[in-house]
């Protein structure tokens, strides 16, 4: 599937949740973005490796310092441990996706890498600095723009991408997207787990648990709107296996991420020319991991009904769209641009 | 969509892509968003224009002498907005021929727009304080917006704009972390910074409320400061012991003359930028308060409340980059004006110590 034999073409999704790779070469993997070294000498010899990561980090996290590399979207800069965790994960990602990041020879990689829509100029520039050395040539964009090329949806279309650490929208009017036409908000998927985390410690005493945990109820019960069924946990309060309803406290930590995605949606619409909105209200997608959640793109319709209403969609394969479109842009930037960009 | 329009389309988007990428590795602004970032800064240079022809109109009535000055400037540069590496500052002698083309940049009669090289650069490396962070979120809004969140995004954006014109700036936290208001202060003193600008967000408990206002260092008998002061004051890293000393520094302190200007030259800024893109903004005023983070700073400190997060609306803006972003450009111009000013009155001081001399 190469386009040339001596190169292979790489899209990638770095999340603040889940990152995933698609290639040339046909691979599709997603990683969880976390990255985890042993504690001690005790857990290193039971996981007898130097460094764990995605699931299996996430599997044995108490014996590890174990990481996310990213925030938000963006690489953290924080300690050492921080950047060399960034590292950790792309090369990861390559080696799971069957791409050698130490090889010394063979066709040349070329990747293009997703980034929330607002990231700054220095974001891209660590970004750059943390893959050198494993990709030859480096495009980044903006992940909704991403999301966007790979649907076809040029024209008169918005893509609202809803993550775990942003919410990135941006609007296609056949060019590509300026700064207006582009923004990111911090509402999505860890923040929805924040609230829930939140409301769950206001609402019962003596209830202690991790956001890991916060985070596996909201990925198998979250919904907007109308429950399926009550959402019931059980969970150990001062040390007695307790069951509780947290059915209301679900739907108040996904419902609260609406307002501040609608306000955003509606004020794009508002900004493109008036011809057009009509047209961008009738074509619009979610994509992103968060935007699986039942009930959440009829509630943003919803929200457009006072607008002349419009057709909000969820994209299929929402945790690959992102590398997938990615892909679709490495793969049709012709190969003298590629040579501009060197990694 | 046909497929010849598709594909010109995706040929354009990629070259777009291309572009900006080209520009992320070269250090240039984003194409695309060049011309918008141009106009942007080009009102701020009007607005900065107004004021500094109003200076120097001022400065030329009352027959400053420059020559006797000495005065220091830069180049002054061909963008109006340099990014790239710092510009190079010369030394202007006195009674240089150079003097005149700088009345000529000047110029009163020929307004032109103002360009921060023409600056003096006895204000040159500002102390960023972005409020709050870590474990103090400061104020918050049900749907994400963190104080903590929203000061250091201004921060950023400010930083640029004074780096972009070749001034240094410190900033006292430029992650997520808990920085006691004393290490705040330290880290300016030790930089030494010409001036400190703290940056907040409000919240009162009038939801109504909206607006911006700016402290300088002094005391207060408004209830509603003080618990305000004693809020932002927690966690300051002072001991009971050092209390005395603080007290008295509030009351004795000889920047406050220069805190004053500052916030009322930010004040001034904020109202003539933000009312174009919130109409019913409200000017609050400058006003004194005893904030830990103005005490020990050794250079004039202000604390801007940039908007009310109580306020819906205000907290809507908020949460817009774009509103975000010209929060920072009014700052940036408030602080530009001031250092005008305080160069100005340098002149005219030592102006006024020569005449005393020569009678």
């Amino acid at each position: 599937m190469t386009k040339e034999h001596d190169e292979t073409f790489v899209g990638i999704d770095l999340g603040t949740s889940r990152s995933s790779i698609a290639t040339s070469d046909g691979h599709r993997e997603m990683v969880e973005s976390y990255v985890g070294w042993p504690v001690d000498m005790v857990a290193r010899k039971l996981l007898k490796r130097p460094v764990l990561v995605g699931a299996e980090a996430i599997e044995n996290r108490t014996m590890l310092d174990i990481h996310r590399p990213l925030e938000r979207g963006l690489l953290k800069e924080g300690s050492d441990r921080d950047r060399l965790a960034v590292r950790q994960l792309i090369d990861h990602l390559l080696r799971t996706a069957g791409i050698d990041p130490d090889r010394k020879s063979g066709p040349s990689v070329r990747a293009v890498v997703g980034v929330p829509a607002e990231a700054l100029r220095v974001n891209r520039q660590h970004l750059r600095e943390s893959m050198r050395g494993f990709v030859d040539n480096l495009m980044i964009v903006s992940e909704p723009f991403a999301v966007a090329y790979g649907l076809e949806m040029l024209l008169h279309a918005m893509v609202i991408d809803i993550g775990a650490g942003t919410t990135d929208f941006c609007v296609m009017n056949g060019h590509y997207p300026t700064e207006e036409e582009q923004r990111t908000l911090p509402n999505a998927g860890d923040w929805i787990d924040e609230q829930l985390h939140k409301l769950l410690s206001e609402r019962h005493d003596g209830l202690s648990v991790s956001m890991h945990t916060v985070r596996d109820w909201k990925e198998k019960w979250s919904f907007v709107g109308k429950a399926a069924s009550a959402v019931k946990v059980t969970v150990p309060i001062a040390g007695k296996p307790t069951s509780l309803d947290i059915t209301a406290e679900m739907k108040a930590a996904c419902e609260a991420v609406v307002p501040p995605i609608a306000e955003t949606m509606i004020d794009l619409i508002a900004a493109a020319e008036s011809e057009y909105q009509e047209k961008v209200r009738n074509n619009i997608v979610l994509a992103g991991g968060s935007s699986t959640i039942p009930g959440l793109a009829d509630s943003l319709a919803n929200a457009l009904k006072g607008y002349g209403g419009g057709k909000i969609k969820v994209a299929k394969d929402p945790i690959f769209i992102g590398s997938n479109g990615a892909l679709a842009l490495a793969m049709d930037a012709p190969k003298a641009d590629w040579e501009k960009l060197p990694a | 969509m046909g497929t010849t329009r598709l594909d010109r389309l995706r040929r354009q988007l990629l070259r777009g892509a291309v572009e900006e990428n080209l520009d992320t590795i070269n250090g240039r602004p984003s194409g695309s968003t060049r011309k918008l970032r141009r106009r942007r800064i080009d009102r701020l240079y009007r607005a900065v224009l107004a004021c500094g022809v109003l200076i120097a109109a001022a400065a030329s009535v009352a027959g400053l002498v420059w020559d006797e000055g000495g005065l220091v400037i830069s180049d002054p540069p061909a963008d109006p907005l340099p990014y790239g590496p710092p510009r190079r500052t010369i030394e202007v002698s006195p009674r240089s021929p150079e003097i005149d083309e700088i009345f000529e940049r000047l110029g009163v009669s020929e307004p032109q727009p103002l360009v921060p090289a023409v600056i003096p650069v006895r204000v040159g490396r500002v102390a960023l304080d972005p409020g709050h962070g870590g474990v103090d979120g400061g104020a918050s809004l049900g749907y994400g917006l963190l104080e903590k969140d929203l000061t250091k995004d201004i921060a950023n954006r400010l930083a640029r704009l004074l780096r972009a014109v070749s001034w240094e700036v410190v900033l006292t936290r430029s992650d997520d972390e808990s920085i006691p208001p004393r290490r705040r202060a330290e880290i300016a003193n030790e930089a030494r910074a010409d001036l400190f600008l703290s940056i907040h967000v409000n919240w009162l408990p009038d939801r109504t409320a909206r607006g911006f206002e700016t402290y300088y260092l002094g005391p207060t008998d408004d209830p509603f400061l003080r618990r305000l002061a004693s809020l932002e004051n927690r966690d300051s890293g002072f001991a009971l012991s050092d209390y005395r000393e603080l007290l008295e520094g509030i009351y004795a302190d000889v920047r406050q003359d220069q805190s004053r200007l500052l916030a009322a030259r930010i004040q001034q800024t904020l109202f003539e930028t933000l009312r174009e893109e919130n109409p019913e903004i409200v000017d609050r005023g400058t006003m004194t308060a005893p904030f830990a983070v103005l005490v020990t700073t050794d250079m004039p400190a202000v604390l801007v409340e940039v908007a009310c997060l109580s306020n819906d609306r205000e907290a809507r803006l908020l949460s817009l980059p774009r509103y975000r972003q010209r929060i920072a450009e009014a700052l940036f111009s408030g602080v530009v004006v001031y250092a005008r000013d305080v160069a100005s009155l340098d002149v005219d001081n030592e102006k006024g110590t020569n005449d005393d001399q020569g009678t």
